[in-house]
């Protein structure tokens, strides 16, 4: 394994962690020993993937672990406080949307278009802190609501809302920046 | 009675965007229940707009998922 290609491969491995923890020292360490390890398990790797997917998948396993010793350190976070506004906003007092959601196309096309997931990641980036950790926990790495609840600390009932949230705000911002803008 | 009310409406098909919009997310992480669910099939027979929102909401956990490098 050629360490120089690990190095290249820091800033996109930073930024991944920082979407997640949203905690630049956490994020640091994460992607620190995320480098380290891939270099100890050089061996391992059998090329069945391309180096940089096989170190996201260890990095996504070291984030796991940040994610669990940042809700034994820190207190819950508060989602933020507009975002019932803004998702009351979408409906009419009878429940209907106030604008009919868009027809984006062809959903397999959009998977495969950068413009689309580098603006899925700016949308990211926006979503307040509680409601990224858990997207983020759920969609990413994959984990299961119940794991999700144990590793951040909030209720089912919490998680529930908090990714209803998300899912709205995400949807609403890839309409506004992307769908309105191609 | 406010029990018989409650009972009249948890039996009606009629299910609001809102409240199609939260089940659908719900949906992603958990099986409904059998009346949740029938309601939101009734609803999206219905509804263009929620049915986009269906796929949508899908499309978002696919595309995360494949972030990386």
């Amino acid at each position: 394994m050629d360490p120089d290609a690990l190095a290249a491969l820091r800033p996109r491995l930073l930024r991944l962690a920082r979407l997640q923890l949203r905690d630049e020292a956490s994020a640091e360490d994460a992607v620190s020993e995320t480098l380290l390890a891939a270099l100890e398990q050089a061996q391992s790797f059998r090329g069945r993937s391309a180096v940089a997917t096989w170190v996201v998948g260890i990095l996504k396993h070291k984030i796991v672990d940040a994610l669990r010793r940042q809700s034994r350190h820190t207190s819950l976070d508060a989602d933020d406080p507009e975002s019932p506004a803004l998702i009351d906003g979408l409906f009419r007092p009878d429940g209907h949307r106030v604008a009919p959601a868009q027809d984006w196309g062809d959903p397999e096309r959009l998977l495969g278009e950068a413009q689309f997931m580098a603006t899925l990641e700016a949308c990211l980036e926006r979503l307040p802190t509680a409601q990224a950790r858990v997207f983020l926990a759920r969609e990413w790495l994959e984990l299961s609501v119940a794991e999700v609840c144990k590793d951040s600390g909030h209720s089912a009932t919490n998680v529930s809302v908090l990714l209803f949230r998300a899912r709205m705000r995400l949807r609403e911002c890839l309409e506004t920046n992307w769908i309105a803008a191609t | 009675m406010s029990g018989d009310e409650l009972d009249r409406r948890d039996l009606t098909p009629w299910l609001d965007c809102r409240h199609a919009h939260a089940l659908m997310s719900q949906r992603l992480d958990e099986p409904l229940g059998t009346i949740p669910a029938w309601r939101l099939r009734w609803h999206l027979a219905l509804c263009e707009s929620c049915r986009r929102v269906r796929e949508q909401l899908g499309l978002l956990g696919r595309a995360t998922r494949n972030l990386g490098p």
